[in-house]
């Protein structure tokens, strides 16, 4: 048995660990010197109005949030399907579907940068966006096959059975039983893939065109030429920003039932 | 409701041949048990009646028609699942009305339907609940009230009540079986449990390895097991083999070695000389105290199981079972000399 005194030491020192550069972008983002300073120098708001007249920030973030929420959204569907099917009994060459499917997550993200930049190419796709798109439902779809997976697993087999043998059809038994059932884990897997394409910069950087640039892209090549306390303002931004979509998938849904609590 | 008529019924899971040769026939309203150890093909006898498994070779027909190559949805069942497998985003209610749904059956008609079957297995004050809301007699009966509001054809019920704590088993065992003889709906029952196989069924089947060990009314399997291994299953009583004597005052004596007396009233079917094996029932052996020392059976064990008291007594080939009463008992003490018999008619030539 741990004692409980040094049990809370260790949780005070990780949860400082994990929160501390939290602390240092929030604090250093209201300082008025012209780097990043902890404890910040004065109080000042400046930074953030400076970065409200940066357009080329807030284009990025719409290019973000567009580039995310189509991501999701196709990683999402195709993942489920993908999942089902893999959930399936008797079905020949599932581990090796199962293996490529998950493959994104094993090679290296740079490699799957340079292989879509070189095939997105080749097929001549006009829009660098639909170009994101494409790159960003690859990497995220190995989340959504794992998360849905997991949950198709753990789900009772006789549910779908039940169904059967009180005269459902196929698609009654998806929609009306096996979905809701797997509903949280679809969830969790929308949370996921959402983060895993907002944050993603290996693979945007060989995707950006002149027409769309993701915002961590923005960020990254601001930052190559100077770190001032507006790259704190807009990280604290979107700390806020992450926060409020987990507060608000929290509140529509309750997150307790998402992650695993059976309701 | 209907008959099940189940004809030569092969099925095999690749290389393993799970049922070999099944048939079995049950009348309209009938209550089967099918009884067995796990592996022995009665779950696989199950859901091919269900449909989820499909046998190679065979027919199944359910009032008449055969439904070998329908669909599970097709061919109008109860089932109710060994962990009742209640959809846990539906409340009570729409558990019950969701075999209505898929039926189409218009909205006022199904309400009242639904309402009926919940008030039948006493649960109308539930309606609302969702299943993690309701404790696991309640979940039973939903799951019961849920296959039987679409008026199956036939009951499936797949080990229904394995999961319940003993009092509330046995307690469910008396519903459902008063349930199902009201209603008339023909029901097929998976145990493992030999006990509960008796106190429901109307008729028994015992299965090992894919084949019908033997089928019969409960006192037929408990008083006349047709094989040795039948008998151990059921574990009701002795069976004993031994070399048949010659018949005297209407029956054949079979050797079992000194302090033993039993003989067969029934000896038609058994070689007219050489070995034969007999079932005695535990409570049909009667024990008396042997006369001198050293003489008879010793007594092993006793074991006190409330109305009666279980004697065990070393004889030649083994341990026999006799079940006496607890006043009778206090003279059959572990270490006492008894001698053992029974009436010629409780005494059943087996296969062996």
């Amino acid at each position: 048995m741990i004692p409980r005194i040094s049990l809370s030491l260790w949780t005070t020192l990780t949860l400082i660990f994990l929160l501390g550069p939290l602390v240092i972008i929030v604090g250093g983002s209201f300082t008025e010197a012209p780097h990043v300073t902890f404890p910040p120098e004065g109080f000042t708001l400046k930074w953030y109005a400076q970065l409200m007249e940066r357009e080329d920030f807030l284009e990025s973030f719409i290019d973000s949030m567009v580039l995310a929420v189509a991501a999701t959204a196709a990683a999402t569907i195709l993942g489920t399907i993908a999942a089902l099917a893999l959930a399936r009994e008797n079905f020949k060459g599932r581990e090796a579907f199962r293996a490529f499917l998950m493959s994104p997550l094993i090679l290296p993200t740079v490699v799957t940068g340079v292989a879509l930049f070189q095939f997105i190419r080749l097929l001549e796709i006009p829009s660098n966006m639909l170009g994101l798109i494409i790159g960003h439902t690859l990497i995220t779809l190995p989340y959504v096959i794992r998360t849905v997976g997991a949950a198709l697993v753990g789900l009772d087999k006789s549910l779908a059975e039940a169904a059967e043998v009180l005269g459902a059809k196929p698609a009654r038994i998806l929609f009306q039983v096996v979905m809701p059932a797997i509903a949280p884990a679809i969830l969790v897997s929308v949370i996921f893939a959402f983060i895993v394409s907002f944050d993603q910069v290996t693979i945007s950087i060989f995707l950006t065109g002149p027409d769309v640039m993701t915002l961590p892209i923005r960020i990254y090549t601001y930052i190559e030429f100077a770190i001032d306390p507006m790259i704190a303002a807009v990280s604290t931004l979107l700390i806020l920003f992450a926060y409020l979509l987990v507060v608000g998938l929290e509140r529509a849904f309750g997150l307790d039932k998402v992650f695993g609590k059976k309701g | 409701m209907s008959s099940l008529d189940i004809e030569d019924v092969h099925l095999w899971y690749g290389q393993f041949h799970a049922l070999r040769g099944v048939s079995l026939s049950i009348g309209q309203g009938d209550f089967l048990a099918l009884l067995g150890p796990s592996g022995c093909g009665k779950t696989s006898l199950l859901r091919s009646v269900a449909g989820f498994v499909h046998p190679q070779k065979g027919s199944i027909r359910v009032g008449g028609q055969d439904v070998v190559r329908l669909k599970p949805r097709e061919r109008n069942l109860g089932m109710v699942f060994q962990h009742y497998a209640l959809f846990p985003h539906m409340s009570a209610a729409e558990n019950v009305a969701f075999g209505l749904k898929c039926r189409n059956v218009e909205k006022a008609e199904a309400e009242e339907r639904v309402a009926r079957a919940l008030d039948m297995v006493g649960l109308s004050h539930l309606a609302d609940r969702k299943p993690r809301q309701l404790s696991g007699g309640q979940q039973q009966r939903v799951a019961l009230a849920r296959a039987l509001v679409i008026e199956p054809n036939v009951l499936l019920l797949d080990e229904p009540l394995g999961a319940l704590d003993k009092k509330l088993r046995v307690q469910m065992q008396s519903e459902l079986k008063q349930l199902q003889r009201k209603l008339g709906v023909t029901a097929v029952f998976v145990t493992h449990d030999q006990e509960e196989a008796m106190a429901m069924a109307d008729e028994i089947l015992i299965m090992r390895d894919g084949v019908i060990e033997q089928i019969g009314r409960p006192k037929e399997i408990f008083t006349a097991p047709r094989t040795s291994w039948a008998a151990e299953f059921v574990g009701s009583g002795n069976v004993l083999k031994g070399r048949l004597g010659p018949a005297a005052d209407g029956a054949r004596p079979i050797d079992l070695g000194p302090g033993c007396a039993f003989a067969l009233a029934e000896w038609a079917n058994l070689p007219a000389d050489g070995e034969a094996t007999a079932f005695v029932q535990a409570e049909a052996v009667k024990l008396a105290p042997a006369n001198g020392s050293g003489q008879g059976l010793e007594v092993v064990s006793q074991r006190y199981l409330g109305v009666y008291v279980e004697v065990q007594a070393q004889y030649r080939d083994g341990v026999l079972r006799a079940l006496v009463s607890p006043e009778e008992a206090e003279a059959f003490g572990v270490g006492s000399r008894v001698t053992a018999t029974a009436a010629p008619t409780c005494v059943r030539p087996m296969e062996g």
